[in-house]
């Protein structure tokens, strides 16, 4: 979330001593810092040219004023400010809290009762602010940060006074598309009923876990905002009531903020947490603890040499932030000014290519259905964002229902479609079986990071990939980790065929690693499927003596197992299959789940300290308000590599169109280094981890805390244990 | 069926910690990027849309039933391809099966509570032009439901990983099974409700390990087994053969079963499902 602070950066604003960068956006940087009474507080300086424009300073120290003058116990209070120093600053409280889209992201939707408490507090919010003659103009999930006694709104950073028009002027509008109201997204100036409109969409946010208005394009987005209804299935009763009020397209029918504060008349929350879902306020605790774990002062990093095509015009720069810029007279053409986001189809003469995403739709795949499609449209925003490009690209998704005849009627829109050019996915692995050979057909070629079985290739020899590793191997690497952290004991095994065939391809590897490689006991046990033999298993195994357990299932029968050997006692080792991670377990085994291992490919790359996962997380941050969440980073990589080696298939002078077979002959022989991890295929074009490599791109995640944490890679705790002795 | 599943064994076999998988077969996965065994028969073939299966309410309820329909089943020996004759003795005692103990010995025991009736039958490939006879067996098992015969499955699968090497009588022994199970609803390209596949190898008395294949089929509540003890002097191809021959067999048995189910009676199948091929 954070990062130490780098050789150029001040070690004190006035009171303020300084001990990490926040984060870094258009209008600058924002630094963690400390009063020297102890107080944490966030300290945003701005530079760039325009910081020293008179009429910028001038509305800087206007907004700051009227800032300080916004009280009210759910807006983050100003501290200090100073609008006079060569790099203008304001500081506000440090919330350590997780925003409304992170905890959206982490633990799914708010129950109504939060979400409740949440409009009648942010109501009060953006009603004092409004009272203070403010306009927020960037409410978002991002900007709301959850506390234990209640939310906080964050960020002024765009914010402007309400009878300052100088950006909207020159027809700018300021905000995030997805949650801009339509008269913002139609180049008029933002009013506080703007921001009640952007509060209807942060409270159907929470209450679903999708912006009303989807996801997508910015263009696409401001485009359903302007014509289309909200989507607001699952908003219900009183609030969508209310959702529907806000969502008006017509400014002068929403509410105010004031009238939403008397339609939730709620209790204001104590500060137990008690309000919020506890795996949320669990998350929320968590942060606040490790928000004390600041040191005082950190090693300062040497800076970066300076990337030219990350500094866009310091012109650009100040009005950008994320921020989205519409030109005035234009006819919906969106701009993303700080140049990272997918551009408008403005270009006629450079042609679009779309990458394809293939997706599964149900529970059991949303988070690799979704991570996948935001990957991909990270990867083509960062493509289009490029200046010297010869071409755009376009991300087109579509879903299949998990089985056969949807999944080969996804691969024949895709193949029919000639602009797709590649494609990411499928996501599970009963499309991954089927697909391929309508995608093997058709030379188009297609990557599958979420998938470990290699029956694609019998009916895809050329055209199909799996970047991930497989199952079985996956289970041979948790008998390495039992050996690296000397967790070496007699073992139980239980496979429940519930949980797929994949447990059977993870549990066999266990067993027989446990067996011939540990040279240590293993009791195995296999559940059938459709019975409730479960239970009997794992008492039979413990019954057996075993002092460590791997229970390979689906989710409930896991959680089930974990509360059953907590009753139990049993606090030997304990591994999930790989499939879980970053499933809902830590929050339905609640305590019982503490200390169970997963061992998968998967990373976390928000607690890497290599420059590549640093970039990527801030980028992801940025575009989704979120770290990136689990499976993320292996789509991104597979996106990123599929786009770089089309790259090279497509025809100078771009006269002709690129042929489909190129690219898969190209990734056969491909060795493209990712975030975490290096690429490359093996005879049954499966992710090659025949080398010794793959140590340190597999990854343990303990659930700790009520969450999945990141213990390290296994050649990082085979180095931890070397040094040990 | 028999022709992709023993490339998934070899890929995942490739993939697994470097010495871990023993001296399971003289397999070099990377050596060739076909299907081993393919029998010929396209693997693009789609999977046939519906399982061969037999309804609870089709199959036989008392143990009287169920021997009377064991014994009825047509099993000739040229189902498991040409040259096969029966063995004497060829038919064993329905009342008894084969149970694997805590030993890893296979011993002949009454049928339990959940069994109604099981019987396998003997088949040989004669030794011919220096290549060692193929014993094969088939079994028929009816369980009291479906729930029984899926742990069944389940208990098969639990099998090789308990005990890796069996004893399966007093001279022949099974070394290193690798096993593999699939439902129809997987997707794979599966015949039955499900599919099971062993592939190790067997010695007799200490001679020279040769191939073994175990693929045992689910339908409904009925689970139909077979075994191939591979003989000395086959290529890798002849003994793919072998194997596919073995598993065309089960796909006869299979067929009659299901379409019994269906008729009410038994049939001849006149053309079994491709499935898989």
């Amino acid at each position: 979330m954070s990062e130490p602070l780098r050789s150029s950066d001040p070690s004190r604003i006035a009171e303020f001593r300084l001990l990490r960068r926040l984060g870094a956006g258009g209008m600058g940087v924002v630094y963690l810092g400390r009063t020297d009474s102890g107080a944490l507080a966030a300290v945003k300086v701005i530079r760039g040219e325009g910081s020293g424009d008179d009429d910028f300073r001038a509305r800087f120290a206007r907004e700051v004023e009227l800032a300080r003058r916004v009280d009210n116990p759910w807006v983050v209070p100003v501290l200090d400010a100073d609008a006079e120093t060569r790099e203008p600053w304001l500081a506000t409280a440090f919330v350590p809290g997780p925003s409304i889209a992170e905890a959206v992201a982490a633990h799914g939707p708010l129950p109504s009762q939060a979400v409740r408490v949440l409009g009648g507090l942010l109501a009060g919010a953006l009603d004092a602010v409004h009272t203070a003659g403010l306009v927020h103009r960037d409410v978002k999930p991002g900007n709301v940060l959850l506390a234990l006694d209640g939310p906080r709104l964050i960020d002024f950073g765009i914010a402007r006074a309400a009878d300052d028009t100088a950006l909207t002027a020159s027809g700018l509008v300021v905000g995030t598309p997805g949650f801009l109201a339509p008269e913002q997204a139609e180049g008029q100036p933002a009013t506080s009923a703007s921001d009640v409109f952007a509060l209807g969409c942060v409270l159907a946010y929470a209450s679903t876990g999708m912006p009303p208005f989807g996801t997508g394009t910015p263009d696409a987005l401001l485009y359903r905002t302007v014509h289309d209804e909200p989507e607001l299935a699952g908003v219900e009763g009183e609030l969508r009531t209310l959702v529907e009020r806000c969502l008006a397209k017509d400014p002068s029918e929403r509410p105010t903020a004031e009238d939403i504060r008397g339609v939730f008349t709620d209790d204001a929350p104590d500060a137990s947490g008690g309000w919020l879902p506890d795996p949320v306020a669990r998350m929320v605790a968590a942060r606040a603890a490790e928000s004390l774990a600041f040191p005082d002062v950190e090693p300062t990093v040497v800076d970066e040499p300076a990337d030219p095509t990350r500094h866009p015009g310091r012109r650009r720069l100040l009005l950008a932030g994320g921020a989205l810029l519409l030109a005035g007279g234009g006819t919906g053409a969106a701009v993303w000014a700080s140049g990272d986001d997918e551009k408008p189809a403005a270009s006629p003469a450079r042609p679009v290519y779309v990458l394809g995403v293939h997706t599964t739709t149900g529970t059991a795949e949303a988070a690799v259905s979704r991570a996948s499609e935001r990957a991909a449209r990270l990867a083509v925003a960062e493509h289009n964002a490029t200046r010297k490009r010869s071409y755009d690209l376009k991300v087109k998704v579509l879903a299949d229902r998990g089985d056969a005849d949807t999944a080969r009627e996804v691969a024949r829109r895709f193949t029919a479609d000639r602009n797709v050019v590649a494609v990411l996915g499928p996501v599970a692995e009963i499309p991954m079986r089927t697909a391929p050979a309508v995608y093997g057909a058709a030379g188009l070629t297609h990557v599958s990071s979420t998938t470990g079985q290699q029956d694609y290739f019998l009916t895809s020899p050329k055209s199909s990939f799996q970047s991930g590793p497989a199952h079985g191997a996956l289970g041979g690497w948790i008998a390495l980790h039992a050996y690296i952290t000397r967790q070496v004991v007699p073992a139980g095994v239980v496979i429940d065929r519930a949980g797929g065939s994949a447990m059977q391809d993870e549990g066999t590897q266990v067993v027989s690693n446990w067996r011939n490689v540990l040279k240590s006991e293993v009791v195995p046990r296999v559940v059938a499927e459709d019975t409730d033999d479960g239970p009997k298993a794992v008492r039979d195994v413990l019954a057996a003596g075993v002092k460590a357990f791997v229970y390979l299932g689906a989710l409930d029968a896991t959680v089930r197992t974990a509360q059953a050997l907590a009753s139990a006692g049993f606090t030997g080792p304990r591994w999930m299959q790989h499939q879980l991670y970053g499933s809902d377990f830590p929050r339905l085994a609640g305590a019982a789940g503490e200390g169970w291992y997963v061992v998968t490919d998967a990373v976390d790359p928000s607690v890497l300290t290599t420059k590549p996962a640093k970039d990527f997380t801030a980028a992801w941050l940025k575009h989704y308000g979120s770290t990136p969440e689990p499976y993320a980073t292996e789509a991104y990589d597979s996106a990123k590599m599929l786009l770089a080696e089309f790259a090279r298939t497509v025809p100078a002078g771009a006269r002709r169109r690129p042929v489909r077979a190129d690219l898969a002959v190209r990734l056969a022989k491909v060795k493209y280094q990712g975030i975490a991890r290096t690429y490359a295929f093996g005879d049954f074009h499966q992710y090659d981890n025949s080398s010794t490599g793959w140590a340190d791109e597999t990854f343990v995640h303990e659930v700790r805390g009520g969450r999945f944490r990141q213990l390290g890679s296994l050649g990082d705790l085979n180095r931890a244990a070397q040094s040990q002795g | 069926m028999a022709g992709w599943r023993p490339v998934l064994a070899a890929t995942t076999g490739a993939l697994l910690l470097a010495g871990c998988s023993g001296g399971a077969s003289d397999d070099e996965p990377k050596a060739e990027g076909t299907p081993k065994k393919s029998s010929g028969a396209s693997p693009a073939a789609s999977p046939a849309n519906e399982p061969y299966t037999l309804a609870e309410d089709q199959a036989p309820k008392t143990r009287a039933e169920a021997v009377a329909f064991v014994r009825e089943l047509t099993v000739r020996p040229d189902y498991f391809g040409t040259g096969y004759r029966t063995r004497d003795p060829f038919e064993s005692d329905p009342a008894e099966w084969a149970v694997l103990g805590e030993d890893c010995l296979w011993r002949r025991e009454a049928l339990p509570g959940t069994v109604l009736a099981s019987l396998t039958r003997m088949y040989e490939l004669p030794a011919k032009d220096g290549k060692g006879p193929v014993y094969v067996s088939l079994t028929v098992t009816v369980h009291q439901d479906v729930v029984s015969a899926r742990r069944d499955m389940a208990g098969s699968l639990e099998e090789a990983l308990r005990c890796p090497g069996q004893q399966l009588n007093a001279t022949d022994r099974v070394l290193d099974l690798y096993s593999q199970v699939n439902a129809f609803a997987d997707g794979r390209s599966v015949i039955s409700d499900d599919d099971l596949t062993e592939t190790g190898s067997w010695a007799a008395d200490g001679g020279k390990a040769r191939p073994f294949d175990w693929y045992k089929f689910r339908m409904g509540p009925v689970t139909v087994a077979a075994t191939a003890r591979h003989g000395s002097g086959r290529t890798e191809t002849e003994d793919s053969t072998v194997t596919t021959d073995m598993g065309k067999g089960m796909t006869f048995v299979a067929a009659s079963i299901d379409s019994k189910g269906r008729a009410g009676d038994a049939a001849e199948p006149t053309e079994p499902k491709e499935a898989g091929q």
